[in-house]
């Protein structure tokens, strides 16, 4: 069996002196006892490119060959996806010439003026105003819940084995705050209902609210006080997972695995 | 047997009114003619004449759910049927063996945004080509009119271009494919027409749209076999191909919308897929 991961900076091991031997995607491997561990797994993406570059994974010739098992760690939801016309990422010397993300981050000082972004002062107050008034937390949450329909459909569909998390939650201006995971019952469409559709079989705390995602559960069960900064599961920074909060999620992961029969 | 309408005008049923009363294509009209079609005589043959009522009609079904609306995007069609199954409670487990959904997708390039204030009736902004041709200033004064405006100019120029709304346009046939058979839901699903920004209908051709815009990468194809032909009613092909096909393009058509004559071969033309295939 082989182990596919996708997800953001969570399950890329971002900040780890050794990334590749001891991020939870590593642990996972020794675990499961998968032959080899592919980890797709990318810092600062969003849930819509994580479902774009799972499509395309799938769609390879032999990615379905040796037995796959994927992973996903979904980010958190605010994250959105923009599709730039051909001529502004090549000015841009993008890697990727179409899809970037965007983030909390574009609302940084200076952040436009970055080499690397396609985003001239110019046009700058144009991607700010997307950002800011075109989409909110509802909205965001829709679209999110309809990521996570589309991808266990279809890896359902192709009889693929898969399990879920949810990595962070709301990371606001890259500061993660513990967030109670809300449904949306008034306004223009009932969320719990569509969140419902999912399956509990195959997400990790799916119907937890106090403690849904990784960060979440970490911070409430393993120490107990959320008022610690330096929290011993994270790094200094507190913006990702350090070697031993690796090691915990790996912990979580395989076991709920183990118990739903996944595995 | 309740039937659920979804799409965009011409699931709706634009430009249909009465000959007796407006003999005259309303769209040339200030206002693309909307007034007429509130009138109460154009309202009724309206709802006699377009496709979902000639389709119920064959199918002796009386009960129709109308979630169509002119100037729908795709997601917005998508947006409102899951609003309505949760509402009716059909997520949460109600009996759906009573249901028959029906879905003209419309063309891909549109999209909707949620706005951060009200917008008419809603929050969601519908957007598509046409949005360009708009001043919002009237809608959302001036200033915030004017960003809009320059949004949308922006927003057509740097983010329209088909790769992205080619993908999101076949994630969302996908995920209603998904969700309607995990509901145990009979459905049925077409594609109405593919809209050519700034030309008239006459001059539409679909074999030209699909080449400029529909190319697919590997992973889209892949998910785009899925789509079962069954419900999809000539999976590659358009409901405007076959009102041409069947009618004639005079005939069939008003300005931008099927006539009477279009709904009709439309209505017919789907009964006797869902005929075929026992979806009904």
């Amino acid at each position: 069996m082989k182990l596919v991961i996708f997800g953001d900076s969570w399950a890329f091991g971002a900040d780890l002196e050794d990334r590749v031997n001891t991020n939870y995607a590593s642990h996972l491997k020794t675990m499961m006892g998968a032959t080899e561990v592919i980890n797709m797994a990318k810092p600062g993406i969003s849930n819509a490119a994580i479902t774009l570059q799972l499509l395309s994974w799938i769609s390879q010739p032999g990615a379905l060959e040796d037995d796959p098992f994927i992973v996903i760690g979904w980010t958190s939801p605010e994250r959105a996806e923009v599709f730039f016309d051909y001529s502004v990422s090549k000015k841009a010397n993008l890697e990727n010439l179409y899809w970037t993300t965007l983030g909390p981050w574009i609302l940084i000082d200076n952040w436009c003026d970055n080499e690397a972004s396609p985003y001239r002062p110019k046009y700058h107050k144009y991607v700010e105003f997307y950002y800011t008034m075109m989409r909110n937390e509802l909205s965001c949450y829709v679209e999110w819940i309809q990521q996570l329909m589309l991808v266990e459909g279809l890896l359902k569909s192709k009889n693929i084995s898969f399990h879920m998390h949810q990595a962070i939650y709301y990371n606001q201006h890259f500061v993660t705050n513990h967030e109670k995971f809300m449904h949306w019952r008034d306004g223009p469409i009932n969320t719990e209902c569509m969140w419902n559709t999912l399956s509990s079989d195959t997400f990790l705390h799916k119907d937890k609210t106090d403690d849904m995602s990784l960060y979440g559960y970490l911070k409430e069960h393993k120490l107990g006080n959320p008022k610690l900064v330096n929290l011993p599961f994270m790094n200094e920074i507190g913006d990702h997972p350090n070697e031993y909060g690796h090691q915990l999620i790996a912990e979580l992961l395989y076991n709920d695995m183990t118990e739903k029969g996944i595995i | 047997m309740k039937l659920v309408g979804c799409g965009d005008s011409w699931c709706w049923g634009a430009e249909l009114v009465d000959p007796a009363i407006d003999p005259e294509p309303i769209m040339n009209l200030p206002g693309g003619g909307f007034e007429r079609q509130s009138v109460p005589e154009n309202i009724k043959y309206r709802l006699k004449n377009r496709y979902l009522n000639q389709f119920a009609k064959h199918a002796n079904i009386e009960d129709i759910v109308d979630l169509s609306l002119p100037s729908q995007s795709n997601d917005a069609i998508f947006r409102k049927l899951v609003a309505w199954l949760a509402e009716n409670n059909y997520l949460g487990g109600n009996d759906t063996s009573d249901l028959i959904v029906s879905i003209g997708w419309t063309s891909p390039e549109r999209t909707e945004h949620y706005y951060k204030e009200r917008f008419g009736d809603t929050n969601y902004a519908p957007y598509g080509p046409w949005s360009l041709d708009q001043d919002f200033t009237g809608q959302l004064g001036e200033t915030e009119g004017k960003k809009l405006n320059e949004f949308y100019n922006l927003f057509f120029d740097m983010f329209g271009a088909p790769e992205g709304f080619v993908t999101k346009y076949i994630h969302t046939v996908f995920l209603t494919q998904m969700l309607l058979k995990s509901l145990n839901i009979k459905y049925v699903m077409h594609q109405a027409f593919y809209h050519h920004h700034e030309q008239m209908l006459r001059d539409w051709d679909d074999e030209v749209y699909r080449n400029k815009n529909l190319v697919m990468s590997n992973e889209l194809s892949t998910m785009w076999n899925l789509i079962d032909s069954d419900s999809f009613i000539n999976k590659d092909s358009t409901a405007h191909h076959i009102m041409i096909e069947q009618g004639s393009l005079e005939d069939s058509f008003i300005v931008f919308h099927p006539s009477a004559l279009g709904h009709k071969i439309w209505g017919q033309y789907m009964f006797d897929f869902c005929k075929e295939r026992n979806i009904i």
